[in-house]
């Protein structure tokens, strides 16, 4: 059964079908919210509070999207608010790691520049982190990307270059150096 | 030298082929070069940057809470959900349904008073404080003073004067007592009739 049976099934009262929608998208909108979030706990909660949001207003799903894409919208910005709604912390490690600790990588795969990425990685603001990695790590184009997060093609585009420009700023003593501001 | 922007070195690094300026500039310019690679770096960086593996018993968990939640769920969605209304019709149906609140609201009161009386017990004393007086009212019929200092006779509790049970008509008397007697109301029946005896001769 594809996914549009499951979709008007499911929107007549169905409730396995509305399982079977769950189990079909349910690790892309996780995965999503954990690229966010960075915790699973949170994560899962997330995840399925945004199910649920979808359940109770699954009547106004106007199939503009795939179904994923649209839970995927909800489940983000549940995530973003819950962003907002906790105190920031401030992780020692990020500090400390912000010290040089080498002049020049001697290849992509070391250890410390992919450490060093990795909190750059989740320094970044939760929109840039998320298009980054839809962009380069699931290989989604802009407009999909723009589809996902609610967005304009153009926005996913500059968040996107944000979040390069801001990794690269981060790297800037691990990879080989500008002379020039672009 | 014009060197290539931030944008077009990342159009670049994410796999968009370079035009033929671009390529020239790419062949004279070490910096522009540079830069590139350094962009095709981190972006290589990013693709390898590790992400924990989703665990499917998580997702099965995860699954089965939310099944369980929708069949919670599934009785409130199945309420029919109110309809918006314009705003144009709020803005008429407003001013009149507060014209027809305050119209009404006075009717409604006396209505949930009655109501109050009708259901509240069979019988039952009210005082009017600033008269300094008593009255009884039984499902909504309310005997005067004279009726009242009958009433006294017989519910110990009050200790009003006695006096103007003497003025009672047998009439009258009859039916107060026909009242207090079909009523639930707690009074001592052999004081009751040794009263409307000495009434009676009286």
């Amino acid at each position: 059964m594809d996914e549009k049976d499951l979709i008007r099934r499911a929107k007549q009262g169905d409730r396995q079908a509305f399982g079977q929608l769950v189990r079909m998208c349910q690790p892309m909108v996780y995965r999503t919210v954990l690229r966010i979030l960075g915790n699973e706990d949170d994560a899962m909660d997330i995840t399925q509070e945004g199910f649920i949001r979808a359940f109770t207003r699954f009547e106004g799903f106007r199939e503009a999207s795939s179904f994923s894409t649209w839970v995927c919208r909800i489940a983000m910005n549940l995530a973003l608010n819950h962003l907002r709604d906790k105190k920031p912390t401030v992780d020692p490690d990020v500090a400390s790691l912000s010290t040089p600790a080498f002049d020049v990588i001697s290849s992509r795969a070391d250890a410390q520049f992919q450490v060093r990425l990795a909190k750059a990685i989740e320094a970044l603001p939760p929109k840039q982190r998320l298009t980054l990695l839809l962009r380069v790590k699931d290989a989604k184009s802009h407009p999909e990307i723009a589809d996902i997060l609610g967005c304009a093609v153009g926005t996913s585009k500059a968040n996107y270059h944000n979040a390069v420009m801001n990794l690269r700023k981060a790297l800037s003593d691990l990879l080989p150096s500008e002379e020039y501001v672009r | 030298m014009k060197h290539l922007c931030s944008e077009e070195l990342l159009n670049l690094a994410d796999g968009q082929r370079s035009n033929r300026l671009q390529a020239e500039h790419l062949s004279i310019c070490a910096e522009c070069s540079r830069e590139l690679a350094a962009l095709r770096t981190l972006l290589s960086g990013v693709q390898e940057f590790h992400e924990p593996k989703v665990d499917p018993d998580i997702l099965a968990r995860m699954a089965d809470a939310i099944d369980a939640r929708v069949a919670e769920n599934e009785r409130v969605v199945a309420l029919p959900r109110m309809r918006r209304v314009p705003k144009w019709t709020a803005a008429i149906m407003l001013p009149i349904a507060a014209a027809a609140l305050i119209f009404f609201l006075p009717i409604l009161q006396r209505l949930s008073t009655d109501q109050r009386v009708l259901n509240g017990a069979s019988i039952s004393l009210e005082q009017d404080l600033s008269a300094g007086q008593w009255e009884i009212v039984w499902n909504g019929l309310t005997a005067g003073m004279d009726e009242l200092a009958l009433l006294n006779t017989v519910i110990p509790a009050t200790e009003e004067p006695l006096d103007e049970i003497q003025h009672l008509s047998m009439d009258e008397l009859e039916r107060l007592l026909e009242l207090l007697e079909g009523s639930d109301a707690t009074f001592d029946a052999a004081e009751l009739s040794s009263r409307r005896e000495t009434i009676s001769r009286a």
